[in-house]
């Protein structure tokens, strides 16, 4: 069992690496990966990109996805969107096989409520009135100074 | 900070400090934080001081962080002087506060140190983790070997003793609801271990810190759905912690809500009573103590502040001008009473017991705190005025009358330039007690 995880968490690097490489990630660049079918999770992320990229002083974001929605309709959204990858289920899968197994960077920010494994997003919601965009602008995007009555719609 | 981040930032702190590199240097701490006073404590174990707190949120802009006021790295650092050596401990922004200070002229290893573990891609690193995974499930096995097909592992990964404290009041009733009658319950301490049986808690295991660490990092990255319930909420990097403090949700709620998935409705079940008389009378004789009329002190906390040492001796003062006995509570060689009191150690089991006897507490805030929270001695609790944890400050989070703890503490936040008014609010909550 383990070695099959590790098998693709070594997938899941060499795809890294890659995409390291392509979008010269380490120069001000974050990856947010979109593997879920949640289209109020994925608008709020879509609309709080220019939040992220200006906190963070970073260049851009690249999106990786497999949602035909984001494909479609991420573009509008922001100008900070340096590239959108469309990538495969097992693709995803292999990416985060590798961050499941250690938290290799924080440029990667896993747009999901369940994703990696571990992740106990989903049952903080409702809690004291947290909202999915509290939990993609705080928990996802680590805005740290993000508070819904400020920024929220 | 979970206890591998510890180990890793000591070791490096220590090596910097061997070869020379923070000597004569002022030295800041990008990151007004909560790991800042883990900076802070290594340094001072080292002999070193900081000289100033700079941070890129601007709500920390012009506020107290262990004494000085927090500033912008520009303002700080700008002209560009030798001089300074930056310390970062962030393992999700280190990349960028590097590049930062690079781009004002500041390099890595010469002005700039990074005291976590540089976490990358690279083979080392990934080889590390996935021994890390072995050691897990290596040891997961062995902790689960024999025990019934449905038993549970427990896993309280952090040293708070005020966590287990937490636990304890919600545990009876997660097993209850859960039909759980089988388990191992892991703790990383022997005081952990003894506040955890203060409830009842039983089969309790104390391993290394970085061996509960490994287990929950192996379940996770094997996607297995072992029965392992973590007791603590964001271990790990697990993101939840970052809504510690936010809308309301304090120590008390996300332990509730996010470790044990209870509602409000839930009510605290305090440990069982003991009958301790025989041990508190004997340390109330060895240290000439006076029932009702002592003034426990807790100067030390791991995690949260310290009062300056003058401000304890005039509480000390005072208290004996009300003719009260004084002493300090020390949990080991490395705490020292304060001047003019009598150290006193008790072990936590008796700790309620010992300040019902007592009468009066005053303390930073500690795990001890939510241990003698439901005591009947006055509980005068200090929080550091605009110490941040997380979403909110100190006392928003760990409030004992905002947590349901107790509602008869007097809770008090400090900064140096309210001294003066803090001193006066301890003293007004200093009164006689009629004697029980």
């Amino acid at each position: 069992m383990i070695a099959k995880r590790l098998g693709a968490a070594l997938a899941g690097r060499s795809m890294w690496m890659k995409l390291k490489r392509k979008y010269d990630v380490d120069d001000g660049v974050y990856v947010l990966l979109m593997p879920e079918d949640d289209l109020e999770l994925n608008e709020h992320a879509l609309r709080h990109i220019d939040d992220l990229t200006a906190y963070r002083k970073a260049r851009g974001v690249v999106i990786l996805t497999d949602r035909a929605w984001v494909l479609e309709n991420a573009g509008a959204y922001s100008d900070k969107i340096l590239a959108l990858d469309e990538v495969t289920e097992r693709e995803i899968d292999n990416l985060l096989s590798f961050f499941e197994l250690y938290a290799f960077t924080e440029r990667l920010l896993v747009v999901s409520l369940t994703k990696p494994f571990g992740n106990k997003l989903h049952k903080t919601l409702g809690a004291q009135g947290v909202t999915k965009e509290d939990l993609v602008c705080l928990c996802i995007f680590l805005i740290r100074d993000w508070t819904e009555t400020e920024r929220g719609v | 900070m979970d206890n591998r981040s510890r180990e890793i930032l000591r070791r490096k702190l220590t090596r910097l400090a061997r070869r020379g590199l923070l000597r004569d240097k002022k030295i800041l701490l990008f990151g007004a934080s909560f790991f800042s006073r883990e900076v802070k404590n290594c340094l001072s174990e080292l002999g070193f001081a900081i000289d100033g707190v700079i941070d890129n949120d601007s709500r920390k802009i012009g506020i107290a962080c262990m004494g000085m006021r927090v500033q912008r790295p520009e303002d700080a650092l700008l002209p560009y002087d030798d001089g300074f050596v930056v310390l970062i401990l962030s393992g999700g922004f280190y990349r960028e506060m590097t590049r930062q200070l690079r781009l004002m002229g500041y390099s890595e290893n010469r002005h700039v140190f990074v005291l976590n573990f540089k976490i990358d891609e690279s083979p080392p690193v990934m080889a590390y983790a996935a021994a890390r995974t072995i050691r897990g499930n290596a040891a997961y096995r062995k902790l689960m070997q024999g025990m019934p097909e449905k038993s549970v592992l427990f896993i309280a990964p952090y040293t708070g003793t005020g966590d287990i404290y937490l636990i304890g009041l919600f545990f009876r009733e997660y097993l209850r609801r859960n039909g759980i009658s089988e388990y191992v319950f892991v703790v990383v301490s022997g005081a952990c271990k003894k506040v955890a049986e203060m409830f009842g808690i039983w089969n309790i295991v104390v391993v290394k810190p970085a061996v509960a660490d490994d287990m929950i990092h192996c379940r996770c990255f094997l996607r297995e759905d072992w029965p392992v319930v973590v007791l603590n909420d964001g271990w790990l990097g697990e993101p939840s912690q970052w809504l510690r403090g936010y809308k309301g949700l304090h120590f008390e709620k996300v332990f509730r809500r996010f470790v044990f998935g209870f509602d409000d409705s839930v009510p605290f079940a305090l440990p069982p009573k003991m009958d301790c008389r025989e041990e508190t009378d004997a340390l109330f004789l060895k240290h000439g103590l006076k029932k009702g009329e002592t003034v426990v002190l807790s100067p030390y906390s791991n995690t949260l502040f310290d009062l300056p040492g003058d401000l304890w001796r005039r509480i000390v003062e005072h208290c004996k001008g009300l003719g009260y006995a004084v002493c300090t509570n020390c949990a080991g060689a490395s705490e020292k009473a304060i001047a003019g009191t009598e150290a006193v150690f008790f072990p936590l089991s008796l700790a309620k017991a010992f300040l019902d006897a007592a009468g009066y507490f005053i303390g930073v805030r500690s795990g001890l705190c939510d241990i003698i929270s439901a005591s009947s001695c006055k509980k005068i609790v200090l929080y550091e005025k605009d110490g941040f944890f997380y979403k909110c400050s100190s006392y928003a989070y760990f409030g004992l009358a905002r947590m349901g703890l107790c509602g008869d503490a007097t809770e008090i936040e400090y900064r140096d330039d309210i001294r003066e008014g803090v001193f006066k609010e301890i003293k007004d909550a200093l009164r006689p007690r009629e004697v029980n």
